[in-house]
């Protein structure tokens, strides 16, 4: 029996799907979800690349923060962002990045408090753009 | 004798003023649609947090967060919602009666406001009411989770608050409720008292928590600091579906006032048209008269 991928936004339901197979970005690194699954709860990193297999078809979407919850398979994220790869728009995202790398060097620069926040945002950008990279080459 | 001139002035003017609020009333109806896409959009998020939260609540029974403390001090903070502009009918007002029926049900309490919109702070403002906070021009575009977020972020830190900070006499509020109106349909608005801290206990799902084997529950972090990280958000995600419930039902209440704006415009033009054309044939009549009178005369 396969798992059933569910992404939600404060936004909107991003999907609800089947997967055979999901690859996901938790805080303390990616964790691999095939069905039978012990239950699991963890918070989401910052910023990455969450990846589902359904029938040898893989599709990519960038998850930023949250939580999610695995139990019976079922694979629930509650993420603050959330976009399918091929919905960024990589110009966008790429734009997002350089300023998130001028917003940590500007940081550095003035020793900011901030520096760590900005970190995080800058890896999420990152993981953005290499998302809609992955899929929309 | 009445002024033919000035009746057909006014009638115009009438007309004017029902074509404003024709329009007025088709661009609510869509900025409607949309708020109510928004709304129904972003329910599933709060409903699946519920789950979680619900979920996680029945399988960490010793918890503790300074979000859940029950305390029984006497003060309150109130948050409205009100829109930031008018003509919408009773909406602010329907609103505002239900703050001031809670201060005078509640006269132990000392009751401090924080403002989401113009209306409701303007008139507090003029009431020289205790206003700790206010936020305007929130939803004059879409509204932001980040704006959400925001306000989360405030009321959790005076929630959280030194006991009472003697300086700016700011007191630490014992209790946080939310006034808004959620949205039931275009023409139904309810004005909803929530409240928001401490975060009510969740009764955790006994029966779902025991149907799964919680023993072998993995959490990758701690119980605790996921409970630590959720409960904020959840506040956040309670002020964001309010803020867009608020709004979608402005838009509707908004529509059904400028509805019937519009057919009372449409009244009062057929009785000042009834009025112009008695005028006009009283007139006639006088004209008639003059005229018979005449030409018995000669």
């Amino acid at each position: 029996m396969p798992l059933t991928l569910e992404i939600v936004t404060p936004e909107r339901p991003l999907l609800a799907t089947e997967a055979d197979e999901v690859v996901l970005p938790a805080l303390d690194g990616e964790i691999g979800v095939l069905p039978g699954h012990a239950p699991l709860m963890s918070q989401m990193s910052v910023g990455g690349i969450l990846s589902y297999k359904n029938a040898g078809q893989e599709t990519l979407a960038f998850v930023s923060q949250g939580f999610v919850e695995i139990a019976a398979d079922r694979v629930t994220i509650l993420a603050e962002r959330a976009e399918l790869a091929t919905e960024i728009n990589l110009e966008d995202a790429r734009a997002a990045l350089r300023e998130a790398e001028l917003a940590v060097q500007k940081a550095e620069k003035e020793n900011s408090n901030d520096v760590g926040v900005l970190q995080a945002d800058l890896e999420g950008a990152l993981a953005r753009v290499k998302a809609a990279e992955r899929t929309q080459r | 004798m009445p002024n033919l001139q000035g009746v057909r002035r006014r009638i115009k003017a009438v007309k004017n003023m029902r074509q404003i609020t024709k329009s007025y009333k088709l661009v609510s109806a869509s900025k409607l649609r949309r708020a109510q896409d928004r709304v129904t959009s972003a329910r599933p998020y709060a409903r699946k947090m519920m789950e979680v939260l619900g979920g996680l609540a029945g399988k960490v029974t010793d918890f503790t967060s300074p979000l859940l403390e029950e305390r029984t001090g006497n003060r309150t903070l109130i948050v409205l919602m009100t829109s930031d502009k008018g003509l919408c009918g009773g909406f602010n007002a329907n609103l505002i009666r239900a703050v001031q029926q809670y201060i005078r049900e509640n006269t132990n309490q000392t009751v401090e406001l924080v403002t989401v919109g113009r209306k409701g702070r303007d008139f507090f403002r003029r009431r020289g009411a205790a206003i700790r906070k206010e936020y305007a021009n929130l939803t004059a575009k879409t509204v932001l989770y980040q704006d959400a977020a925001m306000i989360a972020r405030d009321l959790i830190g005076m929630f959280e608050g030194e006991s009472d900070n003697e300086e700016t006499l700011a007191i630490r509020p014992d209790r946080v409720l939310l006034v808004y109106a959620e949205f039931k349909s275009a023409i139904s608005q309810i004005v909803k008292v929530n409240q928001l801290l401490p975060v009510a206990r969740f009764e955790g799902d006994a029966a779902a928590a025991e149907a799964e084997t919680t023993s072998d529950y993995i959490f990758e972090q701690s119980p605790a600091e996921i409970f630590d990280r959720l409960l904020p958000r959840f506040v956040e995600t309670q002020i964001f579906q309010a803020l867009l419930e608020s709004v979608a039902s402005e838009h509707g209440a908004r529509m059904a006032a400028m509805d019937s704006a519009s057919r009372n415009a449409g009244d009062v033009i057929n009785k000042l048209t009834l009025n112009m054309n008695r005028i006009r044939q009283a007139a006639i009549t006088n004209e008639i008269i003059e005229v018979v009178s005449g030409a018995s005369a000669q």
